[in-house]
């Protein structure tokens, strides 16, 4: 299994500077694209290639923190998946499933009600307790407390999915307004 | 074998030609290159010097083509056996709802075929044997103009085609014999023949509204990287669609005045066309028009305000805002943070579309300064400069995949293995268990697409894995790998894990056509197909073998410290039997030997780019440092 932030040459840490991490992707895509090999042989493009995708892959993990917190859960021992909430709900702090309940009661009610104030609000709720998981999270891998990393993550999962499901709901009243 | 004249003109150094670059556009096409000072140019098609060549292909009773103005000419006369607007039908099914839209041509497809096929009279074509003839016209002009072998090009695509509209379209650059140098997107060739131009920086919006596709990028540009954020769009929205629209109303009313239903006539509704088209250019400078459309028996003049027209498109025109939000959405970004939008297509001409661009992000006022009809065969030019021709090194583009990749599962559900608008080239590794005692084969039906059921994405292609080594159920273990390469195009490997020996993978494209299909149109284009064909092989041999030796060369004089003890030896030792082969005219001897002479390299290969790696990021930490 590859290493993605020795690949990308970065320090292993949940935290990661972002500027950092755009900067060595560019420099090593200047490196490896097969834009830069096209006039090598077969094998020499193969090879180029091959690390291009591997680099692309680490910076596609790392510069998105659920899928970051993921893999340096894995390499701690807890294997959630990459994405998916599948694996994630036997982590998920107590009476957190109520709370996930209670939005989602909220949400539907203000979908059915067309109700654009109330899924903001939702909405800026969710991004506001998003904002305090990815704090948490990184507390939690500064102390290798991988358990209660996996909690958390498990929660960023479940805010990640119900913004998505805001996002999905606002598409298809924009999509109503302009078909 | 004879050496022929192919065999004598190549120059190593530039196997290909002068490279060029082609916009392949639903309406029209274009051809552009680079000149000695770096600056790209549209080149002429015909004597009056029009650069646009209308993608009209028009097929006489003696199977030969007509491309261009003159083949455009022949669609009122001849609807069937003239095709327009092929672009539309590039990787398409029998079966898609576009074959049956508004239009003249005849369809005919064998029970169970994988694509769309026109009865043209003489003959049955497929759309890539079609867009093949455009291209052929374009090289055509260009070697005429240049003066010299073109074989080497970047054709541009919507952004938002999709694995087997691209590959049917480097199908027809392959069927006209030219090495496709990079399938190019083309709001991507649009930035880059603005952005160099300006040395510019930021956040760019490209709004590019063809013929018969719409495509909405969002790019960051620093330092001459173009990083596409975000790509969407409507393969299935464009100007056409806006002349379509017109079309139907002169249709009804030309109906009214000639007191019969002429709404299925072919040679009505391509008179309703070209009417239509014709206003619409008029509409653009003026408040209103005159569309005349003119029928054998009778011309008819039909009066059409600019806001009666505006009328007509708003509702087409405000289809593409759903496309414009989702891409700022992607790239996570709001309209304001947005540095400049380019237009790109014909149809960003119209005033409606401009104030609806400038509307949407953010007030801003588009770029039009250069031609917005010849930007994207501007760019693609530079493109295919850097590829095939002198590199630069301050030019880089890295793109994105504009649809998903997933793979069928249980209960008809795709399961999504690539994201959209993941930076290519990428790839993903499934792993997929037997399920019975002994089985040796498998299915993967592989799809592109957002939605979850497999009836609403599009079929790309069913994969089946071979030579399982049989073992009870779920002992075997297939490791499938999905790559997507810098053309956006899938590549499938797979490999069973419990054995570790490589499957075989047999691809059958729900869209396109074979290997062998294509290889079959090559060589039936040609005359004395098979001696040509077997010329090409060698040729193509050859500059491979050219190439593998010039740079190991070069990897040798700069880095002799990165040889190992007798590995020198061992290269010279492939070298000299590589060169043994070239003598030869048989290019499997030729390409076996480079495959020899690759193996003995290759260690030395991965030490001086593992090097490079590190001297890359070790830079940084110096940097970081001072």
């Amino acid at each position: 299994m590859a290493d993605h932030f020795e690949i990308l040459g970065l320090p292993r840490s949940f935290r990661v500077d972002a500027k950092r991490l755009e900067e060595r992707h560019r420099e090593l895509t200047r490196l490896l694209h097969p834009d830069r090999h096209a006039a090598a042989g077969a094998a020499a493009r193969r090879l180029a290639l091959e690390k291009m995708i591997e680099v692309n892959d680490a910076w596609r993990v790392l510069k998105d923190p659920s899928r970051r917190a993921a893999w340096l859960l894995r390499e701690g021992g807890i294997d959630l998946g990459e994405t998916g909430a599948q694996g994630a709900s036997r982590y998920l702090p107590p009476g957190f499933l109520l709370e996930v309940m209670e939005h989602r009661e909220a949400f539907d009610e203000a979908r059915a009600a067309k109700d654009q104030a109330a899924v903001d609000k939702l909405a800026a709720s969710i991004r506001q307790e998003r904002a305090q998981t990815l704090e948490d999270l990184g507390a939690a891998f500064d102390r290798d407390d991988y358990e209660e990393a996996a909690r958390r993550l498990s929660v960023l999962r479940y805010q990640d999915r119900f913004l998505g499901e805001v996002r999905a709901y606002e598409d298809a009243m924009f999509e109503e307004t302009h078909g | 074998m004879a050496e022929s004249g192919l065999l004598q003109i190549r120059d190593p150094s530039k196997p290909y030609g002068k490279p060029v670059g082609i916009d392949l556009g639903t309406t029209n096409s274009l051809v552009a290159y680079v000149d000695q000072e770096g600056r790209a140019h549209t080149l002429p098609v015909d004597a009056e010097g029009q650069k646009l060549l209308p993608s009209v292909v028009h097929y006489t009773e003696d199977g030969s083509t007509m491309v261009g103005r003159q083949g455009r000419e022949k669609l009122a006369t001849h609807p069937h056996e003239t095709i327009s607007s092929v672009k539309r039908f590039m990787g398409k099914g029998p079966d898609d709802p576009e074959t049956r839209k508004l239009g003249h041509l005849r369809f005919r497809a064998a029970p169970g075929d994988a694509i769309v096929r026109f009865d043209v009279g003489s003959k049955i074509v497929s759309p890539v044997e079609v867009s093949s003839e455009i291209l052929k016209t374009l090289r055509r002009k260009a070697e005429a103009i240049l003066d010299t072998q073109v074989g080497a090009a970047v054709i541009t695509v919507p952004a938002y085609f999709d694995d087997a509209q691209r590959q049917a379209t480097k199908d027809a650059g392959r069927l006209a014999g030219l090495e496709v140098l990079r399938l190019l997107n083309e709001p991507t060739a649009a930035a880059v023949a603005y952005g160099l131009d300006r040395r510019a920086r930021g956040t760019f919006a490209v709004y590019d509204l063809g013929g018969g596709t719409f495509d909405v990028s969002i790019l960051e540009l620093v330092e001459g990287v173009f990083e596409v954020k975000s790509t969407t769009g409507d393969s299935a929205l464009g100007g056409d669609d806006f002349d379509r629209a017109l079309a139907q109303v002169l249709l009804d009313q030309l109906s009214d005045a000639l007191g019969r239903d002429l709404s299925l006539d072919p040679f009505a509704i391509q008179a309703a066309m070209a009417a239509a088209r014709a206003a619409k250019h008029e509409l653009t400078e003026r408040e209103s028009a005159v569309a005349v459309i003119a029928l054998p028996e009778r011309t008819v003049e039909v009066e059409i305000s600019r806001p009666q027209f505006e009328s007509l498109i708003a509702s087409l025109v405000q289809r593409t805002a759903v496309a414009c939000r989702r891409a700022l959405q992607d790239a996570e970004i709001d309209a304001s943070q947005i540095d400049g939008v380019v237009l790109v297509g014909g149809s960003t001409r119209l005033p409606l579309v401009r104030r609806f661009v400038s509307e949407i992000f953010g007030g801003k006022q588009p770029l039009g300064d250069i031609d917005p009809d010849q930007v994207v065969a501007m760019g693609a030019a530079i493109q295919a400069e850097n590829l095939g021709g002198v590199p630069r090194d301050d030019l880089l583009l890295l793109d994105v995949i504009p649809l998903s990749l997933g793979v069928e599962t249980m209960g008809g559900v795709v399961e999504k293995i690539i994201h959209r608008n993941s930076t290519i080239p990428t790839s993903a590794a499934q792993i997929f268990t037997t399920y019975a005692d002994g089985q040796t084969g498998m299915d993967i039906h592989v799809l592109q697409g957002e939605r979850e059921l497999v009836q609403d994405c599009r079929s790309l292609a069913r994969f089946q894995l071979q030579g399982i080594p049989p073992m009870a159920a779920n002992m075997g273990r297939v490791q499938v790998t999905f790559a997507v390469d810098a053309d956006g195009i899938l590549e499938v490997s797979a490999k069973e894990l419990t054995t570790g020996v490589e499957q075989s993978v047999v691809v059958q494209p729900s869209h396109g056509l074979t290997d062998e299909e294509v290889e079959d149109m090559l060589i039936a284009s040609l005359d004395h197909a098979e001696e040509d064909v077997a010329v090409r092989f060698v040729v193509e041999a050859r500059v491979e073998a050219e190439r593998v030796m010039n740079d190991l060369h070069k990897a040798q004089a700069a880095d002799p410290a990165l040889l190992e003890e007798g590995e020198r030896e061992t290269i010279d030792e492939a070298e000299r039997a590589l060169r043994a082969a070239m003598e030869s005219t048989d290019h499997d001897r030729i390409n076996l030997a480079i495959t020899d002479l690759d193996q003995a390299s290759s260690g030395f290969a991965r030490r001086r780019m593992e090097r490079a790696i590190r001297e890359a990021l070790s830079g940084h930490a110096v940097e970081e440092f001072e």
